[in-house]
């Protein structure tokens, strides 16, 4: 193995690669199995749980090679791990020039703190938050927990974020784009009475209805199409987790918020397609990392299937300032 | 080199009053594709801030990233 004459940037590797940069003191963020990070050598890296990537040859599930992402660009790079604090951790610790990229577990109490309080942290969006929300094998959902490691002690963690704080040199400038194949469908308006994980009533065109009747009547009782909230323009998913029949509690991967105005989407018929169009219309500039959704992957058979020719691990959820469903996140440094 | 950053267009000063129109409302009609600045505009829209406090979160976000605001840059004036 030669690692010295082409370093990858975004890319699936081996477990020998990856071990071999961390070996030379290569700054990397990793995704991949719980098996596969256990061999990784102690070092400087952050890594999250998840065997389903975006590949060169499309849509893979690989539970024996690690996604390796790295910043070739950065002046410096600083890995830190938070515990339930981490909301008041992570951006006051972003460099002024620069971005943190960060991996969470899925569920963990940090994330759901994150998800409903990130956008008020004070200086969110000057200094961006990028990252991913670790999962696991679906196969094998009900005897394994997401996990987030740190390099310098490999310690799997079940909550908090671990996180690489990068510095840019002075003229880059870090941005983050999504690419959201979903649009309203332009009927009912949404309304919630407060901000939540939960929602068991909602407003619908302002008239109190239950939620869980309501998506019955819509023909999205399963959740197979999220709900799309107008975030000063920015089209931001809420997906659907669970509609209890009894109760009528449904419950969501994000939190949708009381001041958001909602209304399903638009069913997608070929995401691939959808992907590959909505890049081009776009025109979106090369990104340094990406990610997409696992819900992306499952309900638009992306196996084996490109999607703009984007690379990047396929996540129970994506950060870009905040936590978003079913969205292709990309960073960009300019 | 990334199209935007062919012209960097300079940005009005803190006390010009577009930004307090942005703070007010304006940002509901600037159109931008920037992600963070959307946020932001759906952040500033708590009505718990304050003008200044909106205006000065705004003017922040456009000095920091004035030179890939080109687009948004031309509209201070107008909105």
């Amino acid at each position: 193995m030669n690692t010295q004459a082409v370093v990858p940037t975004n890319s699936l590797v081996d477990i020998a690669t990856a071990s071999a940069l961390i070996r030379q003191g290569v700054p990397l963020c990793l995704a991949g199995s719980a098996e596969a990070i256990a061999q990784l050598p102690a070092g400087a890296w952050i890594a999250g749980t998840i065997p389903y990537f975006m590949a060169e040859d499309g849509g893979v599930k690989d539970s024996d090679r690690l996604f390796i992402t790295r910043f070739p660009q950065a002046e410096k790079i600083t890995f830190a791990a938070y515990e339930a604090d981490a909301i008041e951790q992570i951006v006051p610790h972003t460099p002024e020039n620069g971005f943190s990229f960060a991996i969470t577990p899925c569920g963990c109490a940090a994330l759901n703190r994150f998800a409903l309080e990130g956008r008020n942290v004070e200086g969110a969006f000057l200094k961006p938050v990028v990252g991913w929300i670790a999962g696991v094998d679906l196969d094998r959902a009900a005897s394994e927990a997401p996990q987030v490691f740190l390099g310098t002690d490999r310690r799997p963690r079940k909550d908090g974020f671990v996180v690489a704080h990068v510095t840019l040199p002075e003229g880059k400038l870090a941005t983050l784009s999504i690419v959201n194949i979903f649009q309203p469908d332009g009927g009912d308006t949404l309304r919630f009475a407060s901000s939540g994980y939960t929602a068991v009533e909602c407003l619908v065109n302002g008239a109190p209805r239950r939620l869980a009747d309501y998506l019955r009547e819509r023909h999205n009782e399963t959740g197979r199409w999220p709900l799309v909230g107008d975030l000063g323009g920015a089209l931001i998913n809420v997906s659907i987790k669970d509609v209890d029949p009894v109760s009528g509690q449904v419950t969501f991967y994000a939190p949708v918020f009381a001041d958001t105005d909602y209304q399903i989407a638009k069913p997608v018929t070929d995401y691939a397609a959808a992907f590959d169009h909505e890049l081009l219309a776009s025109a979106t500039e090369p990104s340094a990392f990406a990610c997409n959704c696992i819900l992306n992957y499952l309900h638009g058979s992306l196996e084996g299937r490109s999607t703009g020719g984007v690379h990047g691990p396929i996540t129970f959820g994506e950060i870009a300032y905040q936590l978003l469903n079913q969205t292709l996140v990309m960073l960009h440094i300019h | 080199m990334h199209a935007e950053f062919a012209e960097i267009m300079p940005i009005p000063p803190s006390t010009h009053p577009c930004w307090a129109r942005l703070a007010a409302g304006g940002a509901a009609r600037l159109q931008t594709r920037q992600l963070g600045l959307q946020l932001l505009f759906k952040r500033i829209a708590d009505p718990k801030l304050t003008p200044i406090d909106r205006a000065r979160e705004v003017y922040a976000f456009f000095e920091k990233y004035h030179s890939i605001l080109k687009g948004e840059i031309e509209q201070l004036e107008r909105i």
